[in-house]
C-alpha cells in the first residue's frame, strides 16, 4: 500500500479508537445551534436569517475544540520529533493528518447540518449550498487552526493562545461562508461567495502546510 | 562606505546599538517638531468643517494612527521574513519591538475612530469596513505580542511570531476586502468614512502630522529594538560590558 | 566545497547551547564506519542536546557536521535524515496502535512501500512476538523500548543516535540489544550513545566523547 495513504488511513483508525472523545465536537455544535432559539424570539423569519451566521460560528468553535489536542499526543509521544527527521515530506504528512482531522471532526459536522437547518428553520432547498460553502470553510479552517496548534505546540495550556490566533484569520472565511448561505436564503446568486471561499481554500491548502510545518521544526529547535 | 557595507555593518547588534543612540535622538526631536506643527495647523489655524464643526479634527490623530497600524504591520512583515530566511538577529528584534507600538497606534486608531463615530454616525461603533478591520488587525498584534513572549527560548518565539506576523501580512488585505465586500452587500447599512474633497488648509497639517508620526515610531522603534537586543546577546560579552561597564 | 576529515561522520568545532545555556566550546570528535562513541557526562551537560543537534532537530549556530568528508546541514538534508535513525527519550510509539502498527507506521514515515518483512524481523528479533496484538499504552516500559529498539532492526540506517538505549531494559533485552547492535557495527554501522552506565563491559566503544558540567 501506497505509504501516504496508510499513513492516512492509520490517523483516522487512531481517532476511531478514540472515538468517544471525537464525538464530542459534533455534540457540542448540536447544543451551541440548540441554545440559540431558546435565548431569543425562535420567531421562523428572525432564526432564519440568523441561522448561517449561527451555523458557521458554530462549526468554528467545534473545530476550534479539538484543535488543542490535533499535535499533543503526537507530540508527548515522540511521534512528531521522527516526524521531523524523516526523509520524507514533512509538509506532505501535515496535509494528510489535517486532511485526518478534518474527516473525523468537520465531516460529522456537515452531515448533521440538515438537523440544524431544521431547528433553525433555514431553506431546506438551499441546502445543498450551505454544504458545499461549509465543505470549502471547515477545510480551510482546519488548515489555520492547525497552524495555531502547531506554533503553541510546546506551550501549556495552549487552547486560549490558539483562539487568539486562530480567530481574527479566520474571519474572511467566516464572512464569505455564512454569506453564501445567506445570499442563497435571499434567492441571491451565491457563487461570488463560493468562488471566493474556494480561492482561500486553494490559497490555505498550497501555502499552510509550510507553515504548520516550519513551525513544527521551530518547536523542536532549543 | 557604501549602502551594501553601511547595511551589513547595520546587522551586526554591537554596531546597531551603539549608533542607534543618535539618531534615536534626531528622530525624536524631528517627530516631536512635526506633531507639534501638525497640531498647531490641524487645531488652530484649519478652518471649521460645514459639515462637521470642530468634531472632524479627531482625524489628525485618528488618520496618522490607523496609518501607522498598517504600516507597522508592513514593518513587522519585512522584519520577520528576513529574520526567518536569512536569521539576522536585528530583524528579529525590530519585530518584536515593534509589535507593541502597533497595537498601540491601532488602539488609539480604534478608539479615535469610534469616538469620531459618534458625532457623525450617532453610535459609538458601527460595522464600518475600516473600523472592523481595524479591530481585527489589533488581534492579530495582541496575538504576535503573546507568542512572541511565551517561549522559555527567545529565538522560538521569535520564530512562531514570525510565522504569524508572515501569515497575518497575507491575511490582512483580505480581511480588509472580505469586510468592504460583506459592506457592499448590506447596501442599507453602509457608512460614509472620509471620503471628500479636503481642503489644503485641512490637509497639510494631516500629512505633517503623518510624517511626524513616522518619525515618533522610528524613535520608539529604536529605542525598543536597543533592550530587545540587548535581551537576545545576554550571553555575549558586548553586551555584557553595556549593561556593567 | 570545504571537506573534512575522512570516512564517516565528523562534528568540528560544535558550540552547544540550551537555551541561553553554554553547555560547550568547540566540541570536535568522529566516528568511522564499524565504530560508535561513547556519549557521557552528568544530568544536564547536554548530551541529549548534542544527539538532537545531529539528528536535526536543533539548530547549529556555530560549528560544523561532514560526511565521508562532504559538509552538510543536519536540518535540511534529506540524505541525513534517511542515513539516521534517532532514538530519543520518548519511544516514539502511538499509545493506541499495537507494537506492529506502530512499526508498520514507521516504516510509512521512512518511505517504505511494504514494510512487512521487516516489521516481522523487528519484531522476531526483540521477542515481542506475544505482544504484537496489543496496544502500546497497555505495554510496560522496558517492552516498549524493545518496540522502539525494534525499529533499528526493521529499518536499517548507517547512523544510530541513541539516548540512554538500555533504560527499562531487563537482562535478555540488554543482550538483545547488544547482539543486534554488534551486528550493527560489523556491517559497517556507526553510532554514539549517550548513557550513564558505561557500555564499554558489553561492547568496547571507539571512544568516548565526555561533556564538562554545565556553566
Amino acid at each position: 500500500m501506497n505509504p501516504w495513504l496508510f499513513f492516512f488511513r492509520t490517523e483516522l483508525g487512531v481517532s476511531w479508537r478514540e472515538r468517544r472523545r471525537v464525538m464530542l465536537p459534533l455534540v457540542f455544535f448540536a447544543i451551541v445551534a440548540f441554545l440559540f432559539p431558546l435565548t431569543m424570539n425562535p420567531k421562523a423569519g428572525l432564526l432564519a436569517r440568523m441561522a448561517p451566521g449561527i451555523i458557521w460560528v458554530d462549526a468554528m468553535l467545534a473545530i476550534f475544540l479539538g484543535l488543542e489536542s490535533l499535535f499533543r499526543h503526537d507530540h508527548e509521544e515522540g511521534i512528531l520529533e521522527q516526524w521531523v527527521l524523516s526523509p520524507t515530506s514533512l509538509e506532505l504528512r501535515v496535509l494528510f493528518k489535517v486532511a485526518s482531522f478534518w474527516t473525523v471532526t468537520s465531516l460529522p459536522l456537515l452531515l448533521m447540518s440538515p438537523l440544524l437547518v431544521l431547528w433553525l428553520s433555514f431553506p431546506v432547498q438551499e441546502l445543498g449550498i450551505l454544504l458545499v460553502g461549509l465543505f470549502l470553510g471547515t477545510v480551510t479552517l482546519c488548515f489555520l487552526g492547525a497552524l495555531g496548534a502547531a506554533l503553541t505546540l510546546t506551550l501549556r495550556q495552549s487552547s486560549m493562545l490558539i483562539a487568539v490566533l486562530f480567530l481574527p484569520i479566520a474571519t474572511p472565511i467566516l464572512i464569505f461562508g455564512a454569506h453564501s448561505a445567506i445570499l442563497a436564503a435571499r434567492d441571491l446568486d451565491p457563487r461570488p461567495a463560493l468562488y471566493l471561499l474556494a480561492t482561500l481554500f486553494f490559497l490555505t491548502v498550497g501555502i499552510v502546510p509550510k507553515a504548520i510545518s516550519a513551525a513544527l521544526r521551530i518547536s523542536y529547535e532549543t | 562606505m557604501t549602502l551594501k557595507t553601511f547595511l551589513h555593518r547595520l546587522g551586526s547588534p554591537p554596531y546597531f546599538y551603539q549608533i542607534s543612540k543618535p539618531w534615536g535622538r534626531a528622530f525624536a526631536w524631528i517627530g516631536l517638531g512635526l506633531i507639534l506643527v501638525g497640531l498647531y495647523g490641524g487645531l488652530w489655524l484649519a478652518p471649521p468643517d460645514y459639515q462637521q464643526g470642530n468634531g472632524f479634527r479627531i482625524m489628525y490623530v485618528h488618520v496618522p494612527s490607523a496609518w501607522m497600524s498598517l504600516f507597522v504591520f508592513m514593518v513587522i512583515a519585512v522584519a520577520s521574513f528576513i529574520g526567518l530566511v536569512w536569521r539576522m538577529r536585528l530583524a528579529d528584534a525590530v519585530a518584536a519591538a515593534s509589535a507593541p507600538l502597533g497595537a498601540a497606534f491601532t488602539a488609539v486608531a480604534l478608539v479615535t475612530g469610534s469616538l469620531w463615530g459618534k458625532p457623525m454616525w450617532g453610535t459609538y461603533w458601527v460595522w464600518d469596513a475600516r473600523l472592523t478591520s481595524e479591530l481585527i488587525l489589533f488581534f492579530l498584534y495582541l496575538g504576535i505580542i503573546t507568542l512572541n513572549r511565551s517561549f522559555e527560548d527567545q529565538k522560538t518565539g521569535d520564530k512562531a511570531a514570525a510565522i504569524l506576523a508572515l501569515i497575518g501580512a497575507i491575511d490582512v488585505p483580505i480581511v480588509h476586502y472580505s469586510v468592504d465586500w460583506w459592506q457592499t452587500l448590506h447596501q442599507g447599512s453602509s457608512f460614509k468614512g472620509l471620503t471628500s474633497e479636503i481642503a489644503p488648509s485641512m490637509l497639510w497639517p494631516l500629512l505633517v502630522m503623518m510624517a511626524g508620526f513616522m518619525f515618533y515610531y522610528a524613535w520608539l522603534v529604536l529605542w525598543r529594538t536597543r533592550s530587545e537586543i540587548l535581551l537576545r546577546e545576554m550571553d555575549r560579552e558586548w553586551a555584557q560590558r553595556v549593561v556593567e561597564p | 566545497m570545504e571537506t573534512g576529515g575522512g570516512q564517516g561522520l565528523e562534528v568540528r568545532a560544535v558550540e552547544l547551547r540550551r537555551g541561553r545555556r553554554l553547555l560547550a566550546r568547540s566540541l570536535s570528535f568522529g566516528v568511522r564506519p564499524g565504530d560508535y562513541l561513547e556519549l557521557t557526562g552528568p544530568n544536564g551537560s547536554g548530551k541529549s542536546t548534542l544527539l538532537r543537534l545531529i539528528a536535526g532537530l536543533g539548530r547549529m549556530e556555530i560549528g560544523e557536521l561532514f560526511w565521508n568528508g562532504t559538509a552538510f546541514n543536519p536540518q535540511k538534508e534529506v540524505a541525513h535524515h534517511a542515513r539516521t535513525l534517532y532514538l530519543g527519550h520518548a519511544d516514539g510509539l502511538k499509545g493506541l496502535l499495537s507494537i506492529g502498527e506502530n512499526l508498520r507506521l514507521f516504516g510509512a514515515l521512512r518511505g517504505c512501500r511494504d514494510p512487512g518483512k521487516e516489521v516481522e524481523e523487528g519484531i522476531g528479533f526483540y521477542g515481542l512476538g506475544h505482544l504484537r496484538q496489543v496496544a502500546c499504552e497497555r505495554l510496560s516500559q522496558g517492552q516498549r523500548r524493545r518496540a522502539a529498539l525494534a525499529r533499528l532492526r526493521a529499518f536499517p540506517a548507517s547512523l544510530w543516535l541513541l539516548d540512554e538505549p538500555t533504560t527499562a531494559l531487563d537482562r535478555d533485552g540488554v543482550e538483545r540489544f547488544f547482539r543486534h547492535f554488534r551486528l550493527h557495527l560489523e556491517q559497517g554501522g556507526m553510532a554514539l550513545v549517550a548513557t550513564h552506565q558505561s557500555l564499554a563491559r558489553w561492547m568496547a566503544p571507539a571512544g568516548e566523547v565526555m561533556l564538562g558540567r554545565p556553566r
